[in-house]
């Protein structure tokens, strides 16, 4: 486990929790989205992490795949809206601000660590090059 | 040269050159971090020195005139390793920069240089050690 091996682990952690973040400012963009590409009102977005078990990033992490979040849509009694079904209910998406808002917080404050990981692996190796010098 | 065949002198300034030449590929991948359509470029240590490092292969000589007797047979030069990357884009302008690896790889570049610099100081020392008798 070189020096060079923590510096890469480390970026790996932060492109991760890079992309959640984006996942996360997607979902709160679209939190009232009622109508997309296919008809059907925006789904909460979630990314699944996964460790890195092989190659030169092993244990790592990275970030498998982006799955929609399955729960029924939120129905509100708006006739006039565009978007409303026969009965006069609009489905909107079933996000929550709050619980996106201390995700965010959680994944930049994960992100800030994985930075002090890196600045420190750094630190250790121009320090281990003063070794001998006198 | 004989002389400097004894301390690894050649060996290790062609690793400086590496070492350099990957510090402009990483930046080009910097620099083009919103580029539509660019696709991030690496050039791996390893591969680069492998090919000089105990194979007896010359190292190559630059030719600055054709009449000069060249170094090596075929046309070598640190470009020749440069390849892709060749990772998931995330993004929707094809772009496949990764921000967070492409700075830790600088981070990492910049102290293999100064490690690099370093050990080819130490030989010149002792070179001079040799030379000087004392």
């Amino acid at each position: 486990m070189s020096y060079f091996d923590i510096l890469k682990i480390a970026s790996t952690g932060l492109s991760a929790q890079r992309i959640r973040i984006n996942v996360i400012s997607s979902n709160l963009a679209n939190a009232n989205t009622t109508r997309t590409e296919d008809g059907t009102p925006y789904q909460k977005r979630e990314v699944i992490f996964r460790t890195i078990l092989d190659g030169e990033l092993r244990g790592g992490v990275r970030v498998e795949k982006v799955v929609r979040d399955e729960k029924p849509p939120i129905l509100k009694y708006e006739p006039g809206h565009p978007d409303a079904n026969e009965e006069g209910y609009v489905a909107y998406p079933n996000i929550n601000p709050i619980e996106e808002m201390v995700n965010m917080l959680e994944a930049s404050r994960s992100y800030e660590a994985n930075v002090t990981v890196l600045n420190t692996a750094k630190q250790l190796a121009l320090k281990a090059l003063e070794i001998g010098r006198a | 040269m004989d002389l400097f065949k004894a301390v690894n002198i050649d060996k290790l300034s062609y690793a400086l050159d590496v070492t350099s030449y990957k510090n402009k590929v990483i930046s080009e991948n910097i620099a083009n971090v919103d580029t539509p359509f660019y696709k991030a470029k690496k050039l791996d240590f390893k591969d680069a020195m492998q090919d000089v490092m105990g194979t007896g292969k010359k190292l190559p000589l630059k030719v600055t005139n054709k009449y000069h007797i060249s170094g090596s047979s075929e046309n070598f030069s640190v470009s020749n390793y440069v390849k892709y990357q060749n990772n998931m884009s995330v993004r929707n302008d094809g772009n496949d920069v990764n921000l967070d690896y492409e700075m830790s790889e600088l981070a990492a570049n910049g102290i293999l240089f100064n490690m690099l610099s370093q050990i080819t100081g130490y030989e010149f020392t002792r070179l001079k050690t040799s030379i000087q008798g004392r």
